[in-house]
């Protein structure tokens, strides 16, 4: 046996050697592969034999190598399975490009004579019906002729059924990297670009709308004439393939806001896209910055290169008009316009005049433009500023007024649950109060129209920063705005106290209290409120409106009673308890009918849950827990009423899940397993929903960890220890995705933590300790870390 | 965990028995369906392998099953079963060709594509194996860049070094494998 052994070690010291060998190889190559031939020479003339033959040959195969190897596999491999095989009756000789509604490949004419070469597109899709379509559009584009549009060939299906067109290929480049490389001049892109309206005119004129026009589909020859491809193939697409991905591909930078829609499309859409394409040739950039959405306004050209200051920033802007209907006409008098231009002559576009964008609103679907009306809420606030100005007659200065208000009160609100409406709702602020301001300097001697600007003023300081609902953050703005808005209620109430200016002060002082309590400044919030309080008892007419603000404020009462503590004055401290009770007891002849109705189900549902919570705490809930469930039962039922009244309000619909996720929670400390377990249920059943109608919405599953780790807890009570852990790792699962999505989610991680800690004890209840140990120690881990 | 997040974490720590456990545990199935693909595709004039590589690669990421979070370490295994698959198929093809075993199975071949025509798949693969006996990292770099497709960044990454190691590397191992080609 020791001879074995001798002879692995020889071998190994053969081995060590050799990689002894190896090394210096690569490290001598690494070396010279840097230097040129001389220096290279130099080098390997100071290495040993071996080394330096070796080194020097892989040198040789490396200065030869050009791009051996370069291409990836997986780049011919990826989609190209038609490669090689017959589609109709074109030969597919390689892949061009592929994209989300399928391949273009290179094709040649089978057995033809001469070689012709076609771009061969596979869509994705198929089905008879759909196919007959294919077919009756195809023939409308074959039709289509014209030297700078690229033929539609043929078409049909493959061997696979998938729906395939052929067209004449052309070798070209993008235009915009064409006028890029070629140094074009302003004056040389725009008869580039009137060549291209020419090819687009002429389908027009035969029916046909090109719907994609991008620089990638106008590709410019070798002898610089510019093609247009895929006419028409947008639609033919859209009608092959089922869902309605072709929207989603196509580049939005160039679709037109009534594709982004989904609204009907017309020439005007060619118009629109031409208009970008021509904005990139000049202004070397796009119209919009950042990520555009829905109804974005164009950034005038002029602003990214000067030289296009009058003629062409009008014409482009005219081209860009959000609204169809006030884009050129036609690619026909879009390009007569740049031809006007070209010829010296005055053109027809002109600046958007203000009384059109200001008036435009009110044609138009709030929801889908709120984008475009935020715009022309700003012009129209401008607008208003210039009729000032001008002192112009009382019913026009009222007109606006109106409009004015419209802006404020109704299409925020209209664009509030837009997703990303945000930065569109701040501009909107902002620019409505510089007017605001201005409007309010302006009418000092009309009660009526202080009241009305005071409204404006809380509106906004709402949309600013009101605590508890969506809002914009801004909380020293929203104090300033409550500031004017107060302040121009008691300048109100200095003439005459009207309820009307009793009402808005409080509601001013209310809301100031609000972001007060937000701040933890209970002393100055209770303030707030005892003076709101004052004032409201000072109203002479005490409708249903002013009962439902009213409780509101007894409410926010007994909420600086009942957190704020000690923290409040003296002679304000009381039982939060009985504050609530306070408000229940002035909603109780309200009637339950009336424009006031959600609000009142509203307030009822909160003093409800107030109390409820307040006998939850732990200290009450041996002794007062029939009452705790009750008020907790009483809330929730004013939710599920409010939330009937419009089933289409989400927000009222998480309400419901939220209250009872709470009572479940009430039911738990109770150890009322069975009732916690059902209400839980059906939160999560209505939070599954909500999640479902908007994946976006993470709020949502957030409640929904709640309610799964509500519904554990219930379980756990009744020791159903299996049903237990589904819930618990269902909680855990959401609030693993919710940590991942967002690492400054502390409220999650830490929920994460006591998961663990929940299902720790499921498991230990199980007799698996060691398990239990295990995630203990996770959790412990996890907290340790925050 | 699964089986295969655990081997793969493994093979990242540098233990090779589990590359070769990852590849039998995700290359078996998928030799079964290329087996089946084949038999259906005999009896026809054309034989597409890039049809068959490409619905193995959506096979595999179908494999829900399989925590492909790690998207290097799909790309190496991705890369040794592209790997494979050619060599399998080219090996397939010669013995195919009775009495014609010289003739050799390129890449245009099995891809059906116009470039890499004069790449010998057979003799790639056996030059590759003989550079890993020499230096393993060179011909590692070489599968993730050519087979797996990664770019230089993303195969540093992969493999834990920095993108001018990668670099230089595969300068090297392009010149090695080359003259390798050419001497066969």
């Amino acid at each position: 046996m020791s001879g074995g052994r001798d002879a692995s070690r020889t071998d190994g010291d053969l081995a060590a050697a050799n990689v002894a060998f190896w090394e210096r190889v690569r490290e001598v190559f690494h070396e010279a592969v840097a230097l040129d031939s001389t220096a290279r020479r130099e080098l390997l003339a100071d290495a040993d034999a071996r080394v330096r033959e070796e080194v020097a040959s892989l040198l040789a195969s490396h200065d030869e190598a050009g791009d051996f190897l370069d291409t990836p596999i997986l780049a011919h491999a990826r989609l190209d399975h038609l490669t090689g095989s017959l589609v109709g009756p074109y030969r597919i000789v390689r892949l061009l490009g592929e994209g989300g509604m399928g391949a273009v490949y290179l094709g040649v004419r089978e057995g033809a004579e001469f070689e012709q070469r076609v771009a061969v597109k596979v869509i994705r899709g198929g089905g008879e019906s759909i196919l007959r379509r294919f077919r009756q559009e195809r023939q409308i584009l074959a039709a289509l002729e014209h030297p700078n549009i690229a033929r539609m060939l043929d078409g049909g299906t493959t061997a696979n059924g998938a729906p395939f067109l052929a067209m004449e290929y052309i070798e070209g480049t993008p235009i915009d990297e064409y006028a890029a490389t070629h140094h074009l001049s302003v004056h040389e892109r725009l008869r580039l670009f009137l060549t291209l309206c020419d090819a687009v005119q002429h389908a027009h004129r035969n029916l046909v709308i090109h719907r994609d026009i991008k620089p990638a589909n106008v590709l410019i020859t070798r002898d610089g004439v510019p093609k247009l491809l895929d006419f028409g193939i947008a639609k033919l697409i859209s009608e092959v393939t089922v869902d309605a991905t072709v929207t989603r591909m196509m580049t939005p930078d160039y679709a037109s806001p009534e594709q982004l829609h989904g609204l009907p499309v017309s020439t005007a859409t060619d118009v629109y896209s031409l208009g970008v394409l021509l904005y990139g040739l000049l202004a070397n950039g796009k119209p919009f910055d950042g990520e555009r959405r829905g109804d974005s306004e164009p950034v005038r050209p002029s602003l990214r290169n000067r030289a296009l200051r009058g003629d062409l920033d009008n014409i482009l802007m005219m081209a860009l008009q959000s609204e169809p209907a006030r884009r050129y006409g036609s690619v026909e008098q879009f390009a007569a316009d740049i031809r006007r231009h070209l010829a010296g002559h005055p053109v027809t576009a002109r600046p958007d005049t203000l009384l059109y964008r200001a008036s435009k609103f009110t044609r138009r679907n709030k929801v889908v433009v709120a984008a475009a009306i935020v715009v022309a809420i700003v012009t129209a606030i401008a607008f208003m500023a210039t009729l000032r100005q001008k002192r112009i007659a009382e019913h026009r200065f009222e007109q606006v007024r109106a409009l004015a208000r419209s802006f404020v009160f109704e299409i925020h609100d209209a664009i509030a649950p837009l997703p990303g409406s945000t930065r569109a709702r701040e501009l909107l602020v902002r620019r409505a109060l510089v007017y605001l301001d201005g409007l309010a300097a302006e009418a000092q001697d009309s009660a009526e129209l202080q009241r009305e600007l005071a409204r404006a003023y809380l509106r906004i300081g709402d949309v600013q920063g009101l605590p508890y609902q969506a809002n914009l953050g801004d909380t020293a703005g929203a104090l300033t705005s409550y500031r004017k808005a107060l302040a121009i209620a008691e300048r109100l109430l200095d003439d005459e106290s009207s309820d009307e200016a009793l009402l808005l002060a409080a509601e001013a002082h209310d809301r100031l209290g609000l972001v007060e309590q937000r701040a933890l400044r209970w002393a100055n919030a209770m303030e707030q409120h005892q003076t709101a309080l004052a004032l409201r008892g000072r109203v002479s007419a005490q409708g249903p409106n002013e009962r439902v603000q009213l409780a509101r404020t007894w409410v926010a009462i007994g909420d600086c009673r009942y957190v704020g503590g000690q923290r409040v004055a003296a002679r304000f401290r009381g039982d939060g308890a009985a504050a609530y009770e306070e408000a229940l007891r002035v909603l109780e002849h309200v009637p339950h009918r009336g424009a006031h109705l959600a609000e009142l189900l509203n307030q009822i549902a909160r003093a409800n849950q107030r109390l409820g919570g307040y006998y939850s705490n732990p200290g009450r809930i041996a002794k007062f827990g029939p009452r705790c469930v009750a008020y907790h039962t009483a809330a929730l039922h004013a939710l599920e009423q409010r939330a009937a009244l419009d089933a289409s309000n989400a927000i009222a619909q998480r309400n419901v899940a939220d209250q009872q996720v709470m009572t479940a929670t009430a039911y738990v400390r109770l150890k009322d397993g069975a009732n916690a377990v059902a209400l839980a249920h059906s939160a999560i059943e209505t939070l599954n929903a909500l999640a479902a109608a908007d994946p976006t919405n993470v709020e949502a599953q957030h409640d929904l960890a709640f309610a799964f780790e509500t519904a554990g807890d219930g379980y756990a009570i009744d020791g159903k220890w299996d049903d237990a852990e589904r819930a618990f790792q269902r909680c855990i699962d959401i609030r693993r995705k919710l940590v991942a999505g967002d690492a400054s989610n502390r409220e999650d991680l830490r929920g994460l933590a006591m998961e663990y800690e929940r299902l720790a004890h499921v498991y230990e209840a199980r007799g698996q300790g060691a398990r239990a140990e295990k995630l203990r120690a996770e959790s412990e881990r996890m907290l340790a870390k925050m | 965990m699964t089986e295969v997040t655990q081997l793969l974490r493994d093979w990242s720590d540098g233990r090779n028995e589990a590359r070769e456990a990852v590849l039998q545990l995700v290359y078996d199935p998928l030799r079964e369906l290329a087996a089946r693909h084949l038999h259906r595709e005999r009896d026809g004039h054309t034989l597409q392998p890039t049809a068959l590589v490409h619905e193995l690669y959506l096979k595999l990421l179908q494999q829900r099953r399989v925590d492909w979070s790690d998207r290097g370490h799909f790309f190496a295994v991705a890369a040794q079963m592209m790997r494979r698959i050619l060599v399998d198929y080219a090996r397939r093809r010669k013995s195919d060709k009775r009495g014609g075993g010289a003739v050799p199975v390129t890449i245009s071949d099995a891809l059906d594509v116009a470039a890499q025509e004069s790449l010998d798949i057979v003799a790639l693969d056996e030059a590759l194996e003989s550079l890993g006996a020499v230096f393993p990292q060179q011909a590692r770099i070489v599968e993730l860049r050519f087979y797996g497709g990664l770019t230089i960044d993303e195969t540093a990454e992969v493999l834990g070094i920095s993108a001018a190691t990668v670099s230089r590397e595969w300068m090297m191992a392009r010149a090695w494998l080359r003259r390798a080609l050419e001497v066969k």
